[in-house]
């Protein structure tokens, strides 16, 4: 089957747009992180020789992901002998360091090095982000168990509260350093990380700072923007609005934790979760790692859990059992029991819901037990949270159902130019047609007529009829078959197709093509093999391509024609030319030496001198303008400076030129 | 052996002495039209032999020295006592007219040399 393996690839490639364009038309999906995911994720991390990940941070980001998602190396010792040889160096450094070891649950504490470099760094530091890595490394260590009891004083802490306070800006956001600028959300998720932080380390949640923070909590998430999807996010003007999003979470979630209070941002978290694991991705470690620390924090809240409804199958086959499973769980795909109800499902153009108000037993739903017509649905999920849990509701997902259809009552006609109809049936199982053999020329038309029948027995119209008539050369036509009620016809008359099939004879075959996103037996078949007698080819008619794959190879390389340089001659005879036109220079010289020239005429004395001298300067200076103009300036520059040197030269030479036409009506 | 050669020579002859009347102005105008057109041959010569590129140059100094010629014929005509057509014009006038179009020229060449 060679025959028309470029029309055919073309008609493949068709229906997959199509149906990618079908599936985008959904927006975007949003998912709990499933087993793909997980596995994505821990794949994208690997481990090199010396046990890091990479890099320090590399490896807080794999650690980070690790613990989050719950799936541990099975060996961790060498990353864990990796991290104790850290030295200790910044505070970043130690934020890090610190962190990696207590993601990876570090069995013993060997990390007061690194401790001593964080506090030094909460004490110390004066940006945002050395504040930050301070308070959160040892608040880390601290839940890890790795730090002394009363090692950071309350002093350090107020005064640490203090600097941080002078990051916050009127509408609530956070800036990076200490000036005038614009706060960021990103800059915001840390600072109210590094506050948490600090009440964890001791710091008493009455500190009029810390209830300053709280208030402007509430300004900071009334700045977060919301699409039309009800997805809630942060700052997509500035950076990626990823981080920015996780990372407020983070933050405004752990001071909520640290205060043991519910903050504003808990109503928000429904939307925040929707558009992290809409826009999740598992291509770059540092937005994996954050997105999945955020979701981590956020299914783990004491206060509100978002939930996230999904299908178990997005498309349904009326030939199986399955059934409709809706599956309620936390973000990071731990299933949470909540009874969910089928509120409505309506076909794409029907005019009435299939279904209104089914409870769904255990979160199933027999959706094809009425064989519903193939489509695509609109289902409309209403969710009841349990307590402490939140979910945006009703919920829209877009159900797909597939079906087969038949073709039947195929029936191939041959009419000759005189009206007589000789009629062939083509006999048809559900998927195998027995093909007819028919002997034709081009003075015949060629009929086909069929039927196609939908999964539910009804006539059924697919998205994709043609007919295809192809040669054994692989010469090929394709004929949109038109039809009403399921019903087709299609005629050719085949002294019309002559061109496209370069006037060969011989074996054909007529092949049927059905295509449907929504059919799952999509059909090409031959349904009659054809022994056409065509004319020969008139004169000067072009002859059937030898090679078909030229139609889809790639086209000959544009080659870029540049202008040759033009030939020059050898430096040698330019240079003899070049002297050689200097002769008639030097000739002229002996010349004027010979009729002796002198320059008795020129003026020897008073202001005939001063002008003549003048008068000349400035014709040199002219021509010595003009070399210039050629070396390197532009016209306008020489035109500038031309009208400055001729009123000079012009008031010199006129001085000069009268003085000497005077003298000599003197002298005469 | 009188034959046409002997009529050159004569010819010469009474072309140089004719000249020798002509005034040391005009002969020194006639010296540098001659060094003008004999610059143009030169040029001309190498266009044949070698070939016209870049053709902008060899236009503009060509034409430079064609130009700077003809102008030195029209100084010519108007400095000449017994051209009675020009005897209201002073040489001194004939002069700057003949500096200002030069100006003029050259600007021209030096703009088209590239």
């Amino acid at each position: 089957m060679m025959a028309g393996a470029s029309q055919s690839k073309r008609l493949l490639v068709a229906c997959l747009l199509l149906s990618l364009g079908l599936a985008s038309a959904a927006g975007p999906t949003v998912e709990p992180i499933g087993a793909s995911d997980r596995s994505a994720a821990v794949s994208l991390f690997k481990v090199q020789d010396d046990g890091s990940y990479g890099g320090l941070k590399e490896t807080y980001e794999a650690a980070k992901v690790f613990a989050a998602l719950d799936s541990f190396p099975a060996d961790p010792s060498k990353t864990f002998a990796y991290l104790k040889g850290v030295k200790p160096g910044d505070v970043e450094a130690a934020f890090y360091a610190i962190g990696a070891a207590a993601a990876l649950k570090h069995p013993e504490a060997q990390m007061s090095g690194q401790i001593l470099v964080a506090s030094e760094g909460l004490s110390k530091g004066t940006t945002l982000d050395e504040l930050y890595h301070g308070a959160v490394a040892l608040a880390t260590a601290k839940k890890a168990g790795w730090l002394k009891k009363n090692s950071v004083d309350k002093k350090t802490l107020q005064a640490a509260l203090k600097k941080l306070q002078a990051f916050v800006t009127e509408d609530g956001s956070w800036r990076s350093v200490d000036d005038d600028s614009d706060g960021t959300a990103l800059a915001s998720g840390k600072g109210l990380e590094a506050v948490a932080a600090l009440i964890e380390l001791g710091l008493s949640t009455s500190e009029a700072g810390v209830q300053e923070i709280k208030g402007s909590v509430e300004k900071l998430v009334g700045s977060a923007e919301a699409s039309d999807d009800s997805f809630v996010f942060f700052d997509a003007s500035s950076g990626s609005p990823l981080l920015s999003t996780a990372a407020v979470a983070k933050g405004a979630l752990s001071l909520s934790a640290a205060l043991g209070e519910s903050l504003p941002i808990v109503e928000k978290l429904p939307g925040v979760a929707q558009y992290l694991l809409a826009s999740k991705s598992t291509s770059s470690p540092v937005l994996l790692s954050e997105l999945v620390d955020a979701l981590s924090i956020i299914s783990t809240n004491s206060f509100s859990v978002p939930l996230v409804v999904s299908l178990a199958k997005t498309s349904l086959s009326l030939k199986s059992n399955d059934k409709l499973e809706v599956s309620v769980s936390t973000p990071l795909g731990a299933p949470v029991a909540a009874p969910v109800t089928l509120k409505r499902a309506k076909r794409a153009g029907a005019e009435n819901a299939l279904f209104t108000n089914e409870n769904l037993e255990g979160g199933a739903f027999d959706f094809l037990a009425s064989k519903p017509a193939v489509g695509k649905y609109t289902l409309v999920l209403e969710v009841e949270a349990p307590e402490r849990h939140a979910v945006v509701s009703p919920v829209k997902k877009e159900l797909r159902v597939l079906g087969s259809a038949t073709v039947s009552d195929v029936m191939l006609t041959v009419e000759d130019d005189g009206g007589a109809k000789k009629e062939h049936k083509v006999p048809a199982s559900k998927d195998s047609f027995r093909a007819a053999k028919v002997s034709a020329t081009h003075s015949d038309k060629l009929g086909l007529q069929f039927k196609v029948i939908g999964p539910d027995g009804a006539a059924f119209a697919p998205q994709q009829t043609f007919v295809r008539l192809a040669h054994k050369s692989g010469v090929d036509a394709l004929f949109p078959a038109k039809g009403a009620g399921g019903a087709y016809s299609f005629e050719l008359g085949l002294g019309e197709v002559r061109d496209k099939m370069y006037h060969q004879s011989g074996a054909y075959t007529l092949e049927l093509i059905l295509g449907d996103p929504f059919i799952e037996n999509s059909l090409h078949t031959v349904v009659a093999n054809l022994d056409l007698k065509l004319p020969p080819a008139p004169e000067g008619a072009p002859p059937p391509p030898a090679d078909l794959s030229e139609d889809v190879a790639p086209p000959a390389e544009i080659a870029h024609i540049f202008r040759e340089p033009d030939k020059r001659p050898p430096t040698a005879v330019s240079t003899l030319f070049t002297a050689l036109s200097l002769v008639p220079f030097v000739g002229l010289l002996i010349g004027f030496a010979a009729l002796g020239v002198s320059f008795k005429g020129f003026p020897s004395s008073g202001p005939a001198l001063i002008s003549a001298v003048m008068f000349h300067t400035g014709l040199a200076a002219i021509a010595g303008l003009y070399v210039v103009f050629w070396l390197k300036l532009n016209l306008f520059q020489v035109l500038g400076a031309l009208a400055v040197l001729s009123v000079f030269t012009a008031f010199s030479g006129h001085f000069i030129l009268s003085s000497l036409a005077d003298s000599k009506v003197k002298t005469a | 052996m009188a034959g046409p050669l002997h009529d050159l020579k004569a010819v010469i002859g009474t072309f140089s002495t004719e000249y020798g009347k002509t005034p040391l102005r005009l002969k020194l105008i006639d010296l540098y039209i001659l060094y003008a057109l004999s610059t143009a041959l030169i040029q001309f010569v190498y266009l044949g032999l070698v070939g016209s590129f870049p053709f902008n140059s060899f236009l503009a100094g060509f034409l430079s020295s064609i130009g700077t010629a003809v102008l030195a014929v029209c100084l010519r005509m108007q400095v000449n006592k017994d051209n009675k057509e020009f005897k209201d014009v002073p040489p001194e006038r004939a002069f700057a007219d003949w500096v200002v179009a030069n100006i003029v020229l050259h600007l021209v060449v030096v703009n088209y040399i590239g």
